[in-house]
């Protein structure tokens, strides 16, 4: 995973997703902390489909998955291998 | 009036958000239905302060501006007003805690006021225990929003002096820069494209009719079921949140009951997204937007496959929603999870619910919600369910009905969706206590015994009579034994089937009952019937033996012998879905069980009834009247006429006192039974169609002793094996029922998965009687489909009937209603029959390939598919005809009279004449009464006709549609030159807009002739002599002007002036809506038709569309409409349109718009894209419900077909005879319609849809006379050419083959033109086709001839208007 999708990702669910105050980073905990809900998260997976070209298959849209953008890159990472 | 003018756009003050815009006009159609209260009961577990709480609220609205907004409504537009400080306050009142829901309820019952404050707070003291009741406009609040305010009313209380603020309007500003970001766009255009989709079909059979009405049904889970749906959400179902796990599961259960209530594998539902983001996530208002999401099943589903399917749309419509980017459409179906919470008050333990304010959009018939307003970790599931789709008592049922979908989803999770039960507790059995019916006696013996028995012990009574021979008892056993004696000895016997091919006369009547005594069976065959087709009965049947008149008998000592009771008695043919009717066998124990029940149902048992013999014999409704009067003390009266003359010859006897006939005949019946008494009826049993209600209650007035059935049965089936007794004082629905079952059978109602529908939701009827059929004849595939195992349903054979029926609470018990066909097999006149069987008498033509046959509606074609390059007159105008560069023919032939048509222009002194002649003529102060709509060309004509001096009163129609704008115009420019003005208007309007709607399937006729019939009046009041109108040169050119005049070698304008006035007599004195509601005695004499004229302004007067734009900026006070290019100021003008459109198939303003074009009043572009508009369905429906009018889409049994290749081209009368010896007269198409290929939908059918539609010509009817005289052939080519038509019969009429008065008038000159005749044009009225016409124009060149003999001139017009 590159490091620009990483910044791209961060900078999109930061200006247009999370409703917290506090900057989201790698490793915080999105879901649980209420600063993203399951409409941010699908918003997420449509820019994932859209910017990367990745397809993302409702069932793997779960918390395993996308509870942190870190998880999040993981899974790009394996959904394109 | 005119069409020509532009609307006035109210905008509001301020814009309004997407969903405020749909709240907004939700509201406007059901203004006294609570439909946008959102309250909300908050139950404090605690004490609460009334002061603080009430000024903590005040804080709250103090910092959400959303609550301090109102909405005034400016002619039915909203605008918005924010006012300074909170517009009222919390009401602290002191109820009993019994009385608390009640009051509750009542409170929010009622509309909020909007204009004045958009909420109503009330804190409620009930002993001790603290409930705040909020109700809160939908216009300023969405669930979030609730939560929001909830706790701002917290923190208030607490003490926190600063509320953090919202502005609903600033964040609507906000919104407003977010239309540059790539995402936005994409999702505007995401949703754009998204379909617009009509209203489904209702749920459940419901009384109700649409509007605010709706009750809410929880979902109840046991414990059980609730552990197992969290096992789901947590586990196998889990998605991001129980959320949005709950809405897939929910969605997928919604799919799957509307399927199984209505067939319908598609669901659209409306999904309400948040669209909060940071920026707004603590804003007040309705950020909440509706977004439409498609859900699609497969018959064989799997629960699961439905789950994932419903998750990935899911998935789709909040990837792709974005705020203020929802299309503007109305959803039937609403699935809301809402994830809002309320929490705690402070410290204070709370429970907050939502209460239903009795109302829901009328436009959503099922909400599915699911919430957990008090994070208490239970998600509640609910219904709201308007009664338009399920009526009041049905929504418990709805419940539970919903309830089993969820079940079994959440049973077996790869279980298919038609494999489980829909039906609630205790259905089944109420459905199985409707199929008790009392034991059949076991048949022992034959109809054929059993008429000898009876018959015997009658041997010296009449017992058939055919008006010329009656026959005793004995006597017709006699007759009856000796022929078949006959056929005996000609070896027919048992297991034989004998063709009865005679009319329904004695000898038919003696032949059957021989055919059974012999012990063989019987197969009618109509001699009316085509050739092929009986040749295919004989065949197909086998026939042993075909009687077409009856065997000279001698005597005989033949012995014979009965039947058995499994023996076949009868083989009737009945229509096919493959293309030749099939053959279906009756045992005689089937036969004595229906005739058995007949008796019982119908007669007592010492009845003796005259039973009339007069329907035909191959349809086995006759089977009644051939054998009950035989089996009790009856007399067959037999009328070998058949249909209509035979009831006369029942009419004029009076004899008959029972009678089995179709609903047609009936109707027949009643036209003919004219006499001060009617028959003396007693026994009335209708069959073979559907029996309406209206014809009950005029049979039961006619026939008031006579006991009315209603009888339902397929020929499968035996005759009949349900029965409904007509019950004047009970029925009350549209068709009269049609029953129980007959002993010994058993029906069900099944849906498209082969579960049994609950009562009140329709389905496909099958039945199971042991006596029925058990296939056709030398089909095992169809038998195979029609006769079917469902043990689940029943043991034994069902057949399968293909009527889509429903059971309902009749009076006491369950009854039947028949609804229709539920395949595509089609009922023309009444008689059922499938396309498939008239295609391939079509087919089996040798010049054709391939054909397709439907009911044709003007609907299907409201879509052109080419239009005039140069004026866009599109091509499903009928008649329209283009050439080889897709020019019309009117373009054509225009520029080539372009020149001579303006000699029928006048010029300004022209105009001042007629003014001055006007002031002569005058008897009053006015020399002029003009009609002024208020849109631009009557202002600028009025205007010009002041500054020309004369003394100008003005009249307006005020039709009750008329836009505010026009108005205005109108008031200001009277006011603006100071002239007496007047505007009318007429309690009948809506009764002359249906009837105009009836007639014409348009608004604007019935409105012009009220304004001409007014205005006349009025003028006559006042001593007017002249009345003006606006009309515009294109709509001169399309309502006195026709280009065919042109062509005529001698134009004549004096001609045209001769024949308006011809036809504005008859146009004032046809007897309609107008003539009815108005007064008309003025036009009784022709007087007034030359005291007071019609003046045409723009025939005098040619000015340019820019000139009189700027002359009214610059002169008028007259105002241009802000929406320009649309085309009227008159509101119901959608209604016309969208009914033109459905009921003729094309728009009304098509032709009129290609003038425009013409005359260069309109780019080709604007028409186009005013033709195009959108209607706003929803408008117009709510119009044509003000005024009563249903529309009647137009069908008729149409083919199409494709020529094979390498023929001659297929004669289109050939053809039809072809078919007609093929194919019973029913069943013949109205119209052939050639076309290259039938297009095929993806699945394989015909797409009806692209089928072209069938001109006038298509429909001629078969007796097509060609012209033969040299007169005839030379008014056959002007017709042609006037009417866009070939091959015109002699003996069809101008104005059904689509012509008009105008039409007429043209077609009238050239006429004239081709034998130098002047025949006056009113001749065009009363001769109305080739071969009258053709007489007259000979006798007129006769008398010219002998007139030029005798030294005259020309000749004498006056003396042919007989």
């Amino acid at each position: 995973m590159s490091d620009i999708t990483s910044e791209r990702l961060l900078a999109f669910v930061n200006s247009e997703i999370s409703t917290s105050p506090e900057r989201v980073e790698l490793e915080s905990d999105l879901l649980l902390s209420g600063a993203v809900d399951s409409l941010g998260v699908i918003r997420i997976t449509q820019w994932i489909e859209d910017e990367l070209s990745i397809e993302v298959s409702p069932l793997d849209v779960t918390l395993e998955n996308f509870q942190t953008v870190a998880l999040m890159l993981a899974y790009i990472d394996s959904v394109s291998a | 009036m005119t069409v020509h003018e532009q609307p006035v756009a109210l905008r509001p003050a301020q814009a309004l958000s997407r969903t405020q815009e749909l709240i907004w006009l939700g509201e406007r159609l059901v203004p006294d239905a609570p439909i946008a209260n959102m309250a909300t009961v908050s139950r404090f577990d605690g004490a609460i302060d009334p002061a603080r709480f009430v000024a903590a609220v005040d804080q709250a609205v103090r910092a959400h501006e959303a609550l301090r907004t109102v909405f005034l409504d400016v002619a039915g537009s909203a605008h918005v007003k924010v006012v300074p400080s909170p517009p009222t306050t919390t009401e602290v009142v002191e109820i009993a805690a019994a009385e608390v829901d009640g009051w509750i309820e009542s409170r929010i019952s009622k509309p909020l006021d909007v204009a004045n404050c958009s909420y109503d707070s009330v804190l409620i003291d009930s002993g001790g225990a603290w409930i705040w009741l909020m109700n809160v406009h939908h216009l300023v609040i969405d669930a979030t929003s609730s939560a929001i305010v909830f706790q701002a009313v917290a923190a208030a209380y607490r003490g926190q002096t600063t509320i953090e603020p919202s502005s609903f309007a600033g964040h609507l500003g906000l919104l407003q820069q977010r239309q540059s970001n790539p995402r936005w766009r994409k999702a505007s255009e995401h949703w754009a494209a998204v379909e617009r989709r009509s209203r489904a079909p209702q749920l459940y059979s419901s009384a109700e009719a649409p509007d605010a009405d709706a009750s809410r049904v929880q979902i109840r889970l046991s414990d059980d079921e609730q552990d197992r749906l969290d096992e789901l959400l947590e586990g196998e179902l889990r998605s991001l949140s129980a959320g949005l796990g709950l809405a897939a599961i929910l969605a997928a259960a919604t799919a799957v009951y509307r399927s199984r209530l209505t067939g319908e594998l598609t669901t659209v539902f409306g999904v309400p997204i948040h669209n909060r983001d940071r920026q707004s996530l603590t804003v007040v208002g309705p950020l909440i937007e509706l977004f439409p999401m498609e859900l699609r099943l497969a018959p064989d589903d799997t629960f699961r496959a439905v789950h994932k399917r419903a998750l990935r749309a899911l998935f789709d419509v909040m990837g792709n929603a974005q705020p203020e980017t929802s299309p503007a459409q109305s959803f039937d179906v609403v699935l809301n999870v809402s994830t809002a919470q309320f929490g705690m008050f402070g410290d204070i333990k709370t429970r907050t619910e939502w209460i239903p304010s009795g109302a829901v959009d009328p436009n959503h018939g099922l909400r599915v919600q699911s919430y957990d307003w008090d994070g208490q970790g239970e998600l509640q599931i609910a219904l709201d369910i308007n009664h338009s789709v399920a009526s009041s008592d049905q929504i418990a049922l709805a419940g539970m009905h919903f309830g089993s979908v969820l079940r079994a989803l959440m049973d077996d999770l790869d279980s298919g969706i038609g494999e489980f039960s829909i039906l609630a507790d205790g259905e089944a059995e109420q459905l199985d206590r409707y199929n008790e019916t009392i034991d059949v006696d076991a048949r022992e013996t034959t109809v054929v015994e059993q008429v000898r028995t009876r018959l015997n012990l009658r041997r010296d009574e009449i017992v058939v009579d055919d008006g010329s021979v009656a026959l005793t008892g004995g006597e017709f056993l006699k007759r009856v034994d000796g022929v078949a004696a006959t056929l005996v000895e000609a070896r027919i016997g048992r297991e034989d089937i004998v063709g009865i091919c005679l009319p329904g006369s004695l000898d038919a009547v003696i032949a059957i009952h021989a055919v059974l005594r012999a012990g063989a069976a019987f197969t009618p065959i109509d001699p009316s019937y085509p050739r092929e087709r009986q040749r295919h009965i004989r065949e197909d049947a086998g026939l042993a033996l075909v009687i077409d008149r009856l065997p000279d008998v001698g005597a005989s000592e033949t012995e014979l012998v009965f039947p058995d009771l499994g023996d076949v008695a009868y083989v009737i043919y009945t229509s096919g879905s493959t293309g030749l009717a099939k053959g279906v066998p009756i045992t005689h124990r089937g036969l004595a069980d229906y005739l058995h029940f007949a008796g019982d149902s119908y007669l007592t048992a010492d009845a003796s009834p005259t039973v009339a013999l007069f329907s035909s014999l191959s349809f086995d409704l006759t089977i009644t009247s051939l054998f009950l009067p035989m089996l009790v003390g009856g007399m067959l009266r037999v009328h070998e006429s058949g249909g209509v003359p035979a009831l006369g010859e029942i009419v004029a006897e009076r004899q008959v006192d029972f009678l089995k006939a179709t609903p047609s005949h009936l109707e027949l019946l009643l036209r003919l039974d004219r006499d001060d008494d009617g028959l003396d009826i007693r026994t009335l049993i209708v069959g073979g169609e559907a029996f309406t209600t209206d014809l009950g209650r005029r049979l039961a007035k006619r026939y008031p002793i006579a006991q009315i059935f209603n009888e339902y049965g397929p020929t499968e089936a035996v005759v009949g094996c349900m029965v409904y007794r007509f019950a004047d004082e009970f029925d009350r629905g549209p068709a009269v029922p049609i029953g129980r079952p007959a002993p010994g059978v058993r029906l069900f109602v099944l849906d498209e998965f082969q579960q049994l529908a609950p009562v009140g939701v329709a389905g496909e009827l099958y039945i199971a009687r042991s006596s029925m059929a058990s296939g056709y004849l030398n089909r095992p595939e169809l038998t195979a489909e029609r006769f079917v195992q469902l043990p689940g349903i029943a043991e034994g054979l069902l057949y399968r009937t293909g009527d889509k029926v429903i059971l309902n609470h009749g009076e006491e018990r369950l009854t039947m209603v028949y609804l229709g066909r539920v395949d595509e097999q089609i009922k023309a006149q009444g008689v059922r029959l499938e396309p498939g069987e008239v295609e391939a008498a079509i087919n089996s033509h040798p010049a054709i390939a391939q054909s397709a046959v439907r009911l044709w509606s003007a609907e299907q074609a409201s879509t052109p598919t080419a239009r005039c390059p140069s004026c866009g007159l599109p091509n499903n105008v009928p008649g329209a005809q283009f050439d080889g560069d897709g020019v019309c023919q009117t373009c054509r032939h225009y520029e080539s009279v372009k020149e001579q048509a303006s000699s029928y222009f006048r010029t300004v002194d022209d105009l001042r004449r007629e003014l001055d002649d006007a002031r002569t003529r005058s008897t009053g102060e006015y020399d002029v009464l003009h009609l002024l709509s208020g849109g631009k060309d009557s202002t600028y004509a009025l205007y010009r006709l002041v500054d020309l001096g004369a003394r100008v009163r003005t009249m307006t129609l005020d039709n009750g549609f008329i836009s505010d704008g026009a108005l205005d115009n109108v008031r200001r420019a009277v006011a603006d030159l100071g002239i007496d003005h007047e505007f009318v208007t007429t309690d009948a309007m809506n009764e002359i807009f249906r009837d105009s709607l009836e007639r014409f399937s348009n608004v604007c006729n019935g409105c012009y002739k009220t304004i001409y019939t007014l205005s006349v009046n009025i003028a006559h009041e006042l001593g007017i002599p002249l009345i003006t109108t606006g009309l515009s040169r294109g709509q001169l050119f399309e309502t006195r002007l026709t280009p065919g005049q042109f062509s005529a070698e001698r134009f004549d304008p004096d001609a045209i002036d001769r024949a308006v006035l011809e036809a504005r007599k008859v146009y004032h004195r046809t007897e309609d809506a107008v003539s009815k509601l108005l007064d008309v005695s003025l036009f009784e004499t022709d007087e007034v038709f030359d005291q007071i004229r019609f003046l045409d302004f723009y025939r005098y007067f040619d000015v340019e569309l820019s000139e009189m734009l700027r002359f009214l900026d610059d002169y008028a006070p007259w105002i241009r409409p802000a929406d320009t290019g649309r085309s009227t100021n008159c509101l119901i003008n959608a209604a016309g349109i969208s009914v033109h459109r459905m009921e003729q198939g094309f728009h009304n303003y098509a032709v009129p718009y290609s003038w425009d074009v013409k005359l260069g009043h309109k780019t080709r572009a604007e028409a186009l894209e005013e033709l195009d508009d959108p209607v706003d369905d929803e408008a117009v429906e709510a119009i044509l419900d003000e005024i009563g009018y249903v529309p009647r889409p137009a069908a008729e049994l149409t083919a199409w077909f494709v020529q094979a290749p390498g023929t001659a081209p297929v004669d289109i009368d050939d053809l039809r005879q072809h078919v007609a010896t093929l194919v019973p007269a029913h069943a013949l198409p109205g119209a052939f319609v050639a076309v290259d290929e039938i297009a095929l939908s993806p699945n394989g059918k015909v797409a009806t849809g692209r089928l072209p539609a069938p001109t006038k010509l298509n429909r001629l009817s078969g007796q097509t006379i060609p012209a033969s005289t040299p007169v005839e052939e030379t008014i056959a080519a002007i017709w042609a050419e006037v009417l866009g038509l070939e091959a015109i019969g002699i003996d069809n009429d101008f104005f059904e083959l689509g012509g008009n008065s105008l039409r007429a008038l043209e077609m009238i000159v050239w006429v004239s033109n081709s034998y130098e005749l002047a025949i006056p044009e009113v001749v065009a009225f009363q001769k109305r086709t080739i071969r009258a016409l053709a007489i007259v124009v000979e006798r007129l060149v006769l008398e010219s001839i002998v007139a030029l003999d005798d030294g005259g001139t020309a000749a004498e017009l006056s003396r042919v208007d007989d």
